[in-house]
């Protein structure tokens, strides 16, 4: 419906938890299409409503739109995922991949994530469901959560002299 | 005997550098052991600890770096350092990483170190990032360091604490444990 602006740090938005979501009517819908048409719209593979100013527990992964994929990397991903009030249910395993964010544009980080994880939500219309997510997917996945949470990838990083780069380009 | 001198130098960056400094050292048989290098804005810094097998009289070790002043536009500092000033101190405990982001404002990092300071707590790296993308100016410090024994944390989260409301910033104090495989 729409292409919304990203809110970039530090708008306050980005460090408020999200409310969890309790009617899965019109409002929700419309809200889950525009974060769709704004992840379209920007170099991402991930967007939660947080960063498009709203205070729902929303997010949208679509690793498949990642524009360099790893030969031979993540088996299967599951394509575009809408997800309503995520929980991580189980994870396992670690990854230390570098890491930006759309809400903050001038920074990467390596930023220690869990290899696999298991994640369960709701659809738009309030069904429940668990995916299991490994690698990439699952590290866009555990990025969207955190947003949910108020937790940037900044709060992150463990090392300051190894982990945290300035972009040197735009994402 | 080897002998350790502590550089650093200072200009405006550009492609070459790092080789022009490396070759007058390697050229006059020293050799490098710690260095830390960066480019803030335009202008690049390096600070770096060689050891010598004889005294470079600070006098004719100036004049080595001479002709890289005039050529590379840098300004170029020397001292001799001991043994022990050269090696890192493997005996730091009691690590954490304080992290603190919100609106740019003068003075964060000068509160947050001065509560630090109260605890004794030395900082053993400092970064801050300053954001312009968004509707206001971002500021984000990252500080590294070492909290006394002889100081509890609960009143170091305590003072953070305070100050994550005067500042209207996001303050988060967490201790490393290296881990080894």
């Amino acid at each position: 419906m729409a292409i919304r602006r990203i809110c970039l740090f530090p708008e306050a938005v980005l460090s408020r938890p999200s409310r969890p979501v309790r009617e899965f009517g019109r409002g929700l819908k419309t809200l889950a299409v525009d974060l769709i048409d704004t992840l379209l719209a920007s170099p991402g593979v991930g967007l939660a409503a947080p960063q498009i100013g709203a205070g729902d527990r929303l997010a949208v992964v679509d690793v498949s739109l990642r524009p360099l994929k790893k030969k031979g990397g993540d088996s299967k991903d599951h394509g575009r995922l809408i997800l309503v009030n995520p929980v991580l249910l189980e994870a396992g395993g670690v990854q230390e991949p570098r890491e930006g964010c759309l809400s903050v544009p001038d920074l990467l980080a390596n930023v220690r994530r869990f290899q696999s994880v298991t994640v369960q939500a709701q659809d738009l219309d309030g069904k429940d469901f668990v995916i299991r997510a490994e690698g990439f997917e699952a590290l866009a996945l555990q990025h969207e959560i955190d947003h949910l949470d108020g937790t940037l990838f900044l709060d992150r990083v463990s090392n300051l002299k190894t982990d945290l780069f300035r972009r040197k380009s735009n994402p | 005997m080897n002998n350790h001198y502590l550089l650093w130098a200072t200009g405006e960056d550009r492609p070459g550098i790092v080789a022009a400094l490396t070759g007058v050292l390697f050229n006059n048989g020293c050799n490098l052991e710690d260095s830390s290098m960066m480019r803030l804005g335009s202008e690049f810094g390096v600070l770096l600890i060689f050891q010598s097998k004889q005294i470079l009289p600070t006098d004719r070790t100036k004049r080595i770096f001479s002709p890289l002043e005039k050529k590379w536009g840098l300004s170029i500092g020397l001292k001799k350092i001991s043994r022990r000033q050269a090696q890192s101190s493997s005996s730091v405990q009691n690590l954490f990483i304080i992290r603190v982001h919100g609106p740019d404002k003068p003075g964060i990092v000068h509160r947050v170190t001065q509560s630090l300071s109260k605890f004794k707590f030395n900082i053993t790296d400092l970064s801050t990032h300053r954001t312009t993308g968004g509707k206001k100016a971002g500021y984000i410090l990252f500080i590294e360091g070492e909290l006394s024994k002889k100081y509890s944390l609960h009143p170091l989260k305590r003072s953070l604490s305070k100050l994550q409301k005067t500042l209207r910033t996001t303050i988060s104090l967490q201790p490393i444990s290296p881990s080894s495989f």
